[in-house]
């Protein structure tokens, strides 16, 4: 286990080999090196304590930043259960009321007291208050995951 | 006593409301050219008390197995949709659309208004 402000990526599958290995053609790997240059982007925001990225399946997830392996792997477990749960009741409200413009929803951001938790898409950011802007964060994320594909897969 | 007109100052405001902890909604305002209504407004209601409590959870769970502080006690959560984000905080909640957007005001009016209730 690394700690520290140079990248760490895990991939729970034995072999970094598998990490690639639901990537079928080239334009899902350009996509999956575009949100690995974004996580790259945003840890190196001062003032992010994390920034990572999970797969919708739960099967893998990728990281970089002042956790534990262990600690980011909690993190992507909680935003990806939050994110799904984000699209259910994102898919119940625009049933009660057709068109009211939350579907399909971006992400979510939840305050604690020193930190936020930014996500958007299936990529998340540890973020301190005192020491980096959460709008300016939010609005990073939305800026260069804007193409994401909204398919859970 | 919540003051949802001084919310819907906010930049981009769209609604602004109140709810009880179980999320069913109290107080209400919609902009004139909104597309939510009150039936979404009660469901938004019920949805930003649960994710609070959820997070929350997760947040307690979290430092428990962390060195990491700071997370614990949630003092809110926001959802952004497509064309709108909620931010929610203390039973009260405000709907600003994502190009005006202001979390960190929002989130600071929300704070505010949740004391002076």
């Amino acid at each position: 286990m690394e700690i520290g402000r140079c990248a760490v990526t895990v991939f729970p599958d034995p072999g970094g080999a598998m990490a690639f290995a639901g990537f079928s053609n080239n334009h899902e790997r350009v996509q999956r090196i575009d949100v690995m240059s974004v996580i790259a982007e945003l840890a190196n925001v001062p003032g992010v304590l994390a920034a990572g990225e999970y797969s919708y399946r739960g099967d893998r997830f990728t990281y970089k930043g002042q956790v534990s392996d262990d600690m980011a792997r909690m993190a992507s477990i909680m935003c990806r259960a939050t994110t799904m749960s984000a699209h259910m009741q994102a898919d119940m409200l625009e049933e009660h009321c057709p068109g009211s413009g939350v579907n399909p929803p971006e992400g979510w951001v939840v305050h604690g007291p020193a930190f936020s938790v930014c996500n958007v898409a299936n990529v998340f950011c540890f973020v301190r208050h005192n020491e980096a802007s959460v709008n300016r964060i939010v609005a990073m994320m939305r800026q260069r995951l804007a193409g994401a594909s909204h398919d859970l897969v | 006593m919540v003051d949802l007109q001084r919310l819907m100052t906010l930049e981009g405001a769209q609604a602004a409301f109140t709810m009880n902890d179980r999320g069913e909604l109290q107080e209400h305002v919609l902009a004139r050219d909104s597309n939510l209504n009150e039936t979404a407004l009660d469901l938004l209601a019920h949805m930003c008390v649960a994710n609070i409590a959820i997070a929350t959870m997760q947040a307690r769970g979290w430092e428990a197995n962390s060195d990491n502080k700071g997370f614990y006690p949630i003092n809110g959560f926001t959802m952004i949709g497509m064309e709108w984000s909620a931010i929610s905080a203390d039973n009260i909640g405000v709907v600003v659309s994502n190009d005006k957007a202001d979390y960190e005001a929002a989130h600071r009016m929300l704070t505010e208004q949740g004391a002076a209730g």
